[in-house]
């Protein structure tokens, strides 16, 4: 005989990826690598959010080259598929952030939810006027709220501008110089970054106590020994 | 792109098939392949020569300090309290690897994470569940009574097997001695005592009773027993939202003298189903452990073994539906309860604790033998149930059977054998039994004043009114 009642009332967790698909992503085969590692990433994603008694995991995505569009709609994580990307053209932060911030906002975000994750890719350079696109971004409460991961995809990137989209000294972008270690960055936020939003883990207690949204465990750490091939 | 003479060699990870030398435990394993990620560290499965299964926790550079070292090195001297425990067996250390690991063993493939629960993935029946909230409350009992404290209980870290409640409690290693405040963690929010979310308190054993009524309410109830009215009316649960819910301001949903925080019924209808099944004694426990336990940490919380006999007794009540064979709760009358002498404390009829009055929703639905399943609501009258001296009733199913902890007063919590079982008549099936399966004879006394002894592996006929000398103790068979 089934018990009473049903699954535990989840809120939804939406996880952004935002994609730099600029022509020089072209360069040494770093969009193949980012395509390569976000695919890896997502057996990962499912099984962790399978022990997620919080949330209701939604990916999407969005890429800016010229200009910026959505790729993939919020889906569910176990539906979810990424289709490769192909670069060319310029790099549009701006207008991926002016996208982004049409879309934090209730509605169309739930009126229950978890603050969001956004992960941002890039190997360059805006072409664009990237700090209105942010300020907007930032105006709105849940682009505030969200928790924003930035990932540097070879030595090029402007890290900057990565950080100011982060907006908390406390933490770095990541710096991949390697396919493996974008592959490693990605699986951690894909995993570890999505359950800091939604399945609280285990706090240190050296907490330095700053006003966060949330607690952000640390990224993996990268021993060198691996070459900087980019 | 990848220049192929240059292999990632990250010196604090593993790669399949790399050798293990575990000096403590005399062997040489093989990595298998990578388990996952926490925030401590990776954790790998090992291939060992004698097929034992074991795992390896191996910790990053910045978690590998030498008080997590001393902490499982002082593990491994003493002994696990349970085999429940996934306990360190080993510490592993490996010439140009960085920092150090430890090994233990790894839970079978038949232990679940209760989240499969809470997601509604498994169907475990009732009397698993409570299997599994006594077996963890056992167990931290155990430990506890060792002075030892567990500092980071929560829902990821629990495992039950969904046929029949055994647990495993595993991430061992942050277990330390209480008071020494040793070790890196505070705990996992939603599950941490409000006293450390406030930051007055470091974990302890009082923290953990905290942490571990969360844990069982979240299992009988799937639902937060601070995520009401309140919770739902926080559009985006960050960090500081989730300090005032869980640390600064924390109500629980069902207090009766404080309804601000009452269940939405939108988000939170598992808490009133599950209130509305549940007898009122376990209701009141709960009152209990989220008001006093709330306000006073230190004298205020249920006590493991208040939480045993509760669990327990309510285990013991567990009817089928005659109907639809859900499993329902035997709320005997009020002079039954009044008899069986549960200590107020525990809750008891003249406990002064009120239980939160239902609401609109759920009203109806709670009726002493009214079968829960909203598709039956039949009426259950007359259920067989065994009532021991003043102690304890035990409803009598097809498939019940009675341990030494019901019929021997010293032998509390002895479930290793069972003394009697539920049989029935060779040659009449509508007519049920008790067999003895203890090696001594029953002096049973029936009701038309007929005495008779009933020896091992015979059974008598489960009439109403009928008197079992057990020896130990003395039962009554009731309707």
């Amino acid at each position: 005989m089934t018990l009473p009642g049903g699954e535990i009332s989840k809120r939804e967790l939406h996880f952004i990826w935002i994609v730099d698909c600029s022509g020089s992503m072209r360069d040494d085969g770093k969009i193949q690598a980012l395509n390569y590692a976000i695919k890896e990433a997502i057996p990962h994603m499912q099984r962790e959010s399978e022990n997620n008694i919080q949330a209701n995991l939604l990916i999407s995505a969005l890429k800016f080259s010229t200009g910026a569009q959505w790729i993939i709609a919020p889906t569910r994580v176990n539906d979810f598929k990424w289709t490769d990307i192909e670069a060319k053209g310029e790099t549009d932060l701006g207008q991926a952030f002016i996208l982004l911030s049409e879309i934090l906002r209730i509605p169309p975000m739930t009126e229950r939810g978890l603050p969001p994750v956004l992960v941002l890719l890039s190997d360059g350079q805006p072409t664009d006027n990237f700090k209105d696109g942010l300020e907007k971004l930032l105006s709105e409460p849940w682009g505030r709220k969200a928790i924003r991961v930035s990932i540097a995809i070879g030595e090029d990137a402007n890290m900057d501008i990565l950080q100011r989209f982060i907006g908390d000294n406390e933490r770095q972008p990541l710096l991949a110089r390697n396919p493996e270690s974008l592959t490693k960055y990605i699986k951690w936020v894909s995993t570890v970054v999505q359950t800091a939003s939604a399945r609280p883990k285990s706090q240190q207690k050296y907490y330095d106590g700053s006003i966060s949204n949330v607690d952000i465990p640390k990224p993996p750490e990268m021993i060198s020994g691996a070459t900087d091939v980019w | 792109m990848i220049s192929k003479t240059n292999q990632v060699n990250t010196t604090s990870e593993f790669q399949a098939g790399e050798p293990v030398h575990i000096n403590g435990l005399n062997i040489v394993c093989n990595v298998e392949k990578e388990l996952g990620l926490g925030t401590q560290g990776k954790v790998y499965s090992l291939i060992s020569p004698d097929n034992s299964l074991l795992v390896l926790k191996w910790y990053f550079p910045s978690m590998a300090t030498n008080e997590q070292y001393d902490i499982l090195k002082s593990l491994i001297q003493k002994e696990s309290p349970s085999n429940r425990f996934l306990w360190p067996l080993a510490l592993v250390k490996i010439p140009k690897k960085e920092g150090f690991g430890y090994v233990m063993s790894m839970k079978d493939s038949r232990f679940k994470s209760f989240s499969l629960w809470l997601s509604r993935k498994i169907n475990p029946s009732f009397k698993t569940l409570l299997t599994a909230c006594f077996e963890l409350v056992q167990s931290f009992h155990l430990l506890h009574s060792k002075g030892l404290c567990y500092q980071d209980l929560s829902l990821n870290n629990i495992y039950f097997d969904p046929e029949n409640g055994e647990i495993r409690i595993g991430d061992t290693d942050n277990i330390v001695i209480n008071g020494e405040d040793k070790g890196n963690v505070i705990g996992t929010p939603k599950f941490m005592a409000p006293e450390i979310i406030i930051g007055k308190a470091l974990p302890n054993t009082q923290t953990d009773l905290y942490s571990l009524a969360i844990i069982l309410f979240y299992i009988l109830f799937l639902n937060h027993p601070l995520e009401g009215k309140i919770e739902s009316s926080i559009k985006s649960l960050d960090l500081p939202s989730m300090s005032k819910l869980y640390g600064f301001e924390p109500l629980f949903i069902f207090d009766p003298n404080n309804d601000s925080n009452y269940p939405d019924p939108t988000f939170h209808a598992n808490a009133l189903i599950f209130w509305s099944i549940y007898p009122d004694f376990i209701k009141r426990i709960f009152v209990r452990a989220f008001t006093d336990g709330i306000k006073d940490p230190m004298h205020g919380r249920v006590r493991e073994t208040e939480w045993q006999i509760a669990l327990l007794a309510l285990r013991d009540s567990i009817y089928y539906c005659k109907h639809c064979g859900s499993e329902n709760f035997l709320v005997t009358d009020y002079s039954v309860f009044e008899k069986l002498k549960i200590p107020v404390e525990l809750g008891g009829i003249n406990s002064d604790i009120k239980v939160s009055k239902q609401s609109s929703i759920v009203e109806g639905v709670q009726s002493n033998s009214a079968c829960w399943n909203p598709k039956c609501k039949t009426m259950n009258t007359h259920i067989l149930n065994i009532r021991i001296d003043d102690r304890l009733f035990i409803a009598l199913n097809h498939d019940t059977k009675l341990f030494l902890h019901h019929i021997d007063p010293d032998r509390k919590y002895d479930f290793s054998n069972p003394v009697a079982e539920v049989s029935r008549h060779p040659t009449e099936p509508r007519v049920w039994g008790l067999r003895n399966l203890s090696t001594y004879p029953w002096i049973v006394g029936k009701a038309n004043g007929d005495i008779i002894k009933v020896n091992s592996k015979q059974s008598f006929s489960l009439v109403p009114g009928t008197q079992i000398d057990f020896g130990t103790s003395k039962g009554m068979v009731c309707y």
